[in-house]
Parts: C-alpha cells; sequence; structure tokens
C-alpha cells in the first residue's frame, strides 16, 4: 500500500465517521473535520523530514490497518475473559477507567469513584462544550502533530475529566486500554482530556495492553493512535504514569501538557512492548514557577522500535524541568531518544536538566539519541547529555567475585540499570506500579536471552 | 589452605608480580606490607580472578574439599563460591541495585554452590539484620543501593558486611583500613575479628600499622617488585612504621 492510499483510508475512515457524528452536532463535525484535514495537508511525513529522520513509518503503513474496521471493533461485542485481564493489570485502590478495543466500557467506570462531577464521556463534553472550549484543547503546543491531528478528528471514543478547584483526589485514575484479538489489524483511536484546575491534584496511570486466548505473549497486531492532553493550573498536582506494553502492537501516542503558575507536573513514560511506537510529549509552561518531571524508560528487545519525541517549552521565567530518559536495547531492538528544551528569551531564572542513558546488550542494537536544550535566555541553569554504553566490567567482576554468576550478574546489573530511574518516582504507589511491570518484562526477557540465564547447576 | 608458588602477573603487558610466593594456613592472619607499586593490589586482584590482570606463569592453589584446587582453573565467582573473599580497596557502586537484592544474591549462590535450601525473603532479612548487629552497622545499610552515595567508611564496612553474609574461609581485605576514621577503623577491625575462625585465614594489605593493633597478625611480610622479600613476626610492622622500607630495601638490594 503507498503512503497515498494510507492517506485515502484516513480519509474514508473520516467520511464513515462524519456520519454518525452528525448527533453530536455541526460544530463538532466541522472541528473534527478540520482537525483531519490539517493533519494531513502535508501527507504523511517519511524520513527526509527532520522529526522522523530515525523512524520510518514504513511498517506501519505497509501492515495496512483498517481504519473502518477499527471503528466497527469499537462498537463489537468481545470474546474472552477481559474481566479477568483487566483485574489482573488493575493498581490496587486505583479507579477504573476501561477502554476494550477502543471502545468505552462504562461497567468498570461506573463505580461510585466516578462522580459526573468530573468524569465525562468524550461523546457528552462534545456536546455540551462549545467550540471555546475546544479550541484551546485545539490549539496547545503538540496538536501540530500529525498523529494527534489524526486523533482529534477521529477519535472513537474518550474520557474528558475535570476536576473542581481544590479537589484533591487521592486515589489514583487507572485508564487501561485493552486489545483484543478481534482487533487485529485494526485501529483504535481513543482521546483522553485530563484538566486539574487551580489548587487541585490528580494522579493517572494509563496503560495500554493487549491479550488473546491462551498464550502468554499476546500478540494482537493492533494499532493504537492515543492522544492525552492534560492541563494543570495554578498550584495543581497531576501525576501522569503512561505505560506500554502490548508485545505486538503499533502505536503513536501524543501527550500535551500546560503548565499554569506553580503548578507541578509529573510524567514518566514507559516503553515495555511494542513493536513499533512513536511517542511525543510536548510540555508548555505558560506561567511562572511550574515544575515539571518527565523522565522515562524504554525496553527494547526483538525487532522492536520504540521512538520517544519529547518538547519542553520555557516561554516563561522560573520554571523547572528535570528530565532522565533510559534505555536498554537487546537483539536488533531500535529506540529514539529526541528531547528538546527551549529556555525562550524571557525565561530567566529557568532550571533544566535533561539526560539520556543508554545500555547496549547487543552489537546489532542501535539507538540514535539527540538531547537538545535551546537557550536564548542569559540567566538559566541548564545541562544536558547523552550516553550510549554496555555492561560495565568493573560492576560485573564485583558481582562475581561476591558468588554470583555471570548470567545473574548480567541481569541485576540491567535490571538496576532499568530500576534506578524508576525508584526516582516520587509517588509511591505510581513507582510500585512502574517497578511490577519492569519486573515482568525482565522475566519475560531473561527467560528468553541466554545471556541472562541463571545457570543450572 | 592457599599456595602460591612463583607467581608472575602482567597489567596492560607490564610485570607486577615477579615471582611471589606465599603460603597461608587455616586460622592465620598474614599481613602484606609494601610501599606504593610494590604489587599488593595485584596480588589480590589476581587472586579473584580480574580479568584486567594476566598470570604469565606459577601457581596458585586453594583447598576445596580437603583438596588442593588450581584457582586459575575457577571463573571469579567459583573461587568466591568456594570460600575467597576480596575486600575491595574501592569498592564499585551499583546504581539501582538494593543492597539487600545484592547480598541475598550472594548468599543464594552460596547456598546453592553448598546444595543447601536458598534463603525466603523473609529468613534472609533475619539474617542480614543479625550481621549487622554483630558488625554494629546501621540497619539502613541493607536498603541502600549498593555502595551509592556511601561514605568512604560506610564503602568499607558495607565490604565486611558483605563478607559476614558469605563467611569465606580466606578474606584478603585490599587496604581495608585505607581513609577510615578511628571509629570505622575499629568498627572495622572488630568486625573482621568477630568473624575469624579456627578454619578460617585473613590476608590483611595493608600500608598502615594501625589495623594490625585490632587484628593482630602471625605473619607480617614485606612485598617489594613483586616479590615478597621479607617476611616476619608481628613486630616487623611496628620497625617498618616506625623506620620505613629504607632499611628493608637496602638490605635487600645488597
Amino acid at each position: 500500500m503507498t503512503t497515498f492510499s494510507t492517506i485515502q483510508s484516513i480519509q474514508d475512515a473520516w467520511d464513515l465517521r462524519k456520519g454518525a457524528l452528525r448527533e453530536s452536532g455541526r460544530q463538532t463535525v466541522e472541528r473534527r473535520e478540520r482537525a483531519v484535514n490539517s493533519a494531513l495537508v502535508h501527507g504523511l511525513p517519511n524520513t527526509r523530514d527532520e522529526e522522523w529522520k530515525y523512524t520510518s513509518l514504513r511498517p506501519l503503513i505497509d501492515r495496512q490497518f483498517d481504519l473502518i474496521e477499527g471503528l466497527r471493533h469499537a462498537m463489537a461485542p468481545v470474546d474472552g475473559d477481559v474481566v479477568a485481564v483487566v483485574n489482573a493489570r488493575l493498581a490496587p485502590g486505583a479507579i477504573p477507567i476501561v477502554f476494550v478495543n477502543g471502545r468505552l466500557d462504562l461497567s468498570w467506570a461506573g463505580s461510585e469513584d466516578l462522580d459526573s462531577d468530573f468524569f465525562r464521556t468524550l461523546d457528552e463534553a462534545e456536546s455540551e462544550e462549545d467550540s471555546t472550549f475546544w479550541d484551546e484543547w485545539q490549539s496547545v503546543q503538540g496538536m501540530d502533530h500529525i498523529f494527534a491531528g489524526i486523533n482529534a478528528g477521529l477519535a472513537h471514543e474518550g474520557v474528558v475529566l475535570r476536576l473542581n478547584p481544590s479537589q484533591i483526589l487521592r486515589k489514583p485514575i487507572h485508564i487501561i486500554h485493552l486489545a483484543t484479538k478481534e482487533l487485529s489489524n485494526a485501529a483504535r483511536i481513543n482521546r483522553v482530556v485530563i484538566s486539574v484546575p487551580v489548587g487541585a491534584s490528580l494522579k493517572v496511570y494509563e496503560e495500554f495492553i493487549s491479550m488473546d486466548d491462551g498464550t502468554f505473549k499476546p500478540k494482537v497486531g493492533e494499532w493504537t493512535n492515543s492522544l492525552t492532553q492534560l492541563k494543570v493550573g495554578p498550584d495543581a498536582y497531576c501525576g501522569y504514569f503512561r505505560i506500554l506494553s502490548s508485545v505486538d502492537s503499533f502505536h503513536t501516542g501524543s501527550v500535551t501538557a500546560v503548565l499554569d503558575r506553580g503548578s507541578r507536573l509529573e510524567t514518566f513514560s514507559l516503553a515495555a512492548g511494542s513493536r513499533f511506537a512513536r511517542i511525543n510529549i510536548d510540555v508548555k509552561f505558560t506561567a511562572p514557577g511550574a515544575e515539571c518531571i518527565l523522565d522515562g524508560l524504554y525496553l527494547v528487545q526483538g525487532d522492536e522500535h520504540v521512538d520517544h519525541h519529547t518538547t519542553v517549552d520555557h516561554t516563561v521565567g522560573n520554571c523547572k524541568t528535570f528530565q532522565l530518559y533510559k534505555g536498554i536495547l537487546a537483539d536488533k531492538g531500535r529506540a529514539v531518544f529526541n528531547g528538546k528544551i527551549y529556555l525562550r528569551k524571557d525565561a530567566q531564572g529557568s532550571e533544566a536538566y535533561q539526560s539520556n542513558k543508554n545500555l547496549m546488550l547487543s552489537s546489532e542494537a542501535e539507538v540514535d539519541t539527540k538531547p537538545q536544550l535551546e537557550i536564548d535566555a542569559n540567566d538559566v541553569k541548564a545541562t544536558h547529555g547523552a550516553a550510549i554504553g554496555s555492561i560495565n566490567p568493573a560492576e560485573l567482576f564485583y558481582l562475581r567475585s561476591r558468588c554470583i554468576g555471570e548470567a545473574e550478574a548480567t541481569a541485576m546489573l540491567c535490571l538496576g540499570f532499568a530500576e534506578d530511574c524508576v525508584m526516582k518516582v516520587k509517588d509511591v504507589p505510581a513507582r510500585n506500579l512502574l517497578k511490577l511491570r519492569v519486573h515482568e518484562w525482565f522475566a519475560d526477557f531473561v527467560a528468553t536471552h541466554e545471556l541472562l540465564k541463571k545457570e543450572n547447576k | 589452605m592457599l599456595e602460591i608458588k612463583n607467581l608472575h602477573a602482567s597489567v596492560d603487558g607490564k610485570e607486577i608480580l615477579s615471582g611471589l610466593s606465599l603460603k597461608v594456613n587455616a586460622g592465620e592472619v598474614h599481613a602484606i606490607m609494601g610501599p606504593n607499586g610494590s604489587g599488593k593490589s595485584t596480588l589480590s586482584k589476581v587472586l579473584a580472578g580480574h580479568p584486567d590482570y594476566a598470570v604469565t606463569s606459577g601457581q596458585v592453589e586453594f583447598e576445596v574439599n580437603l583438596r588442593m584446587k588450581n584457582v586459575f582453573d575457577m571463573a571469579p565467582e567459583e573461587r568466591a563460591r568456594n570460600g575467597i573473599f576480596l575486600a575491595f580497596q574501592y569498592p564499585v557502586e551499583i546504581p539501582g541495585v538494593p543492597n539487600s537484592a545484592f547480598l541475598k544474591a550472594s548468599y543464594n549462590a552460596i547456598c546453592k554452590h553448598q546444595g543447601a535450601k536458598e534463603a525466603s525473603e523473609e529468613s534472609f532479612q533475619k539474617i542480614l539484620i543479625e550481621k549487622c548487629k554483630l558488625l554494629n552497622m546501621d540497619e539502613k545499610f541493607i536498603d541502600r543501593e549498593v555502595n551509592v552515595a556511601f561514605s568512604g567508611g560506610e564503602k568499607k564496612r558495607n565490604e565486611i558486611l558483605q563478607m559476614a553474609v558469605i563467611q569465606p574461609r580466606l578474606a584478603f581485605l585490599d587496604e581495608t583500613d585505607s581513609g577510615l576514621d578511628v571509629d570505622s577503623l575499629r568498627i572495622v577491625g572488630e568486625g573482621v575479628n568477630k568473624l575469624r575462625k579456627k578454619d578460617n585465614a585473613v590476608v590483611l594489605v595493608t600500608h598502615y600499622q594501625r589495623i594490625l593493633n585490632y587484628i593482630v597478625p602471625d605473619f607480617v611480610h614485606v612485598l617489594y617488585k613483586g616479590r615478597i622479600i621479607k617476611t616476619g613476626g608481628k613486630e616487623l610492622a611496628l620497625e617498618i612504621e616506625a623506620n620505613g622500607y629504607d632499611q628493608i630495601l637496602k638490605n635487600f638490594q645488597n
């Protein structure tokens, strides 16, 4: 299939979607149509495009995902024990919001925890809110990415969470996007909109998983196009912890965040399984005194490809950014890290610390890293750096000299390298959830890699 | 239990050990002293199996199950499991790995080697707390990442904690006393003493006599240019402390 026909299929899907959307009102249709049109105006990007230099969309295009089929699945019932899979994944004490094949399953969300005060479906919010509301979400940094635009136009379903001022939600919200085999070769497109207004506090886990019947390793081969938007008001806190672990998936994810005066945003992006993933995270400071933690970990094996593109825009003074991304690459895995931090001329008194560290376990693995600081202000503190290395021989010898076999020692060092950044997550339940997912990934990784298999004497 | 015969070893093609011989029996304490660059640390590392050090000739045998075995036939972890322990001069920091997980992996590797049942999380925690008490160490050691943000003294004490968990038959302490304040020195010295048994041995590699006040040696060896040039009792250490190496080296060169 050519690039052109991919675009054609997006257009076709939109034409079909349009009909179903008529009920939501003319405004919604027009707004969505604008989003689709502006996303597609330049066509699909290719590797000549600086932003896509190391990530070719060819695997996604070649797979000929059926967007129309995807829509149909969003409406269809599902085989298999979804309840058991979701229950096994749900973080203890969290409020569940579950999407199955792109369809919001309200039987989970209907619990008393989700009072209608702050929870609405995308449909509800689209028919209730006027165009100013939506224009505001549409105009933020990051919405010009093609996949964010496609999502804004085509999103099947979604949720809008809007806390009240000073509302502190102690329980985390756990959004689970589950794909089942019914979604093979089809796409799900979901949007999550989160507003944490002045003085409020919210923690969200967003997790992308898949299942099929019987086999341990899920192989569904779905395409997920997600869009998550965060608005953090004055002196508010938002924790956003993202987990991608769907072994055979194709994933294009966009996250946008806008931070107001004195607010704090803590984010972590864990990519622990995806055949092809491109994740864009865009953060913008709009008033002084805000702080952003932007951490992540990618665990890449087989012939997986995981690309993180992040942007933090300091347009105002006295804000802080702390960014640490780590990656472990095995086999023929490929990863891309591109982190831009802009300290504009009015960003005096800002601080930005950026670091990307990669552990290579195979000579055939590849990482393309580009930490990037652009500084136009003179009174700022900023550092950035990238490191690519293999297992440290001094560390390995130290462990071996303490009776630990070479394979087990290597596995311990890999896990330590990964956990080092997970342990920096300040929120304890979030840290535990991320740790658990990293451990799950490792258990499987160790079992399938000779290099790490414990000797059996 | 340990017999080193005419050992030659080099690093980056440069010979550091040039015909070193040494015999250590169970229950003994040896001190190895010598000027900088004489090969003290090289000896420790060669025994532990550090990959950067190449043995060019000579023999090192260690008693395993009442039979002398060639140490060079064993990987570093096998040497450790059979009872050779090296306390590092510069303990390595390992970010992301908790001390408890590290120590548990060590402990269980030995259990497995000896055909014993591996310890559960709970029972190992008990063992660790017991060891900390024995060595007068803060239990907070257990939860921290291996040597990360440890002070110099804490790193050295952590080495002794590892020794307490592993319970080696032969402990090689490579300048474990360097950089310690008096209190840490006492804790380390007393800790090593508490771990001594009649069937294990300790070799102290040191620049200073002061640790020998705590751990009293049966033999003191002077290492120079990769060989032991003089052996004496504990009074030799006092002599070196008072007069330096000059006289000994002069006698040797004559």
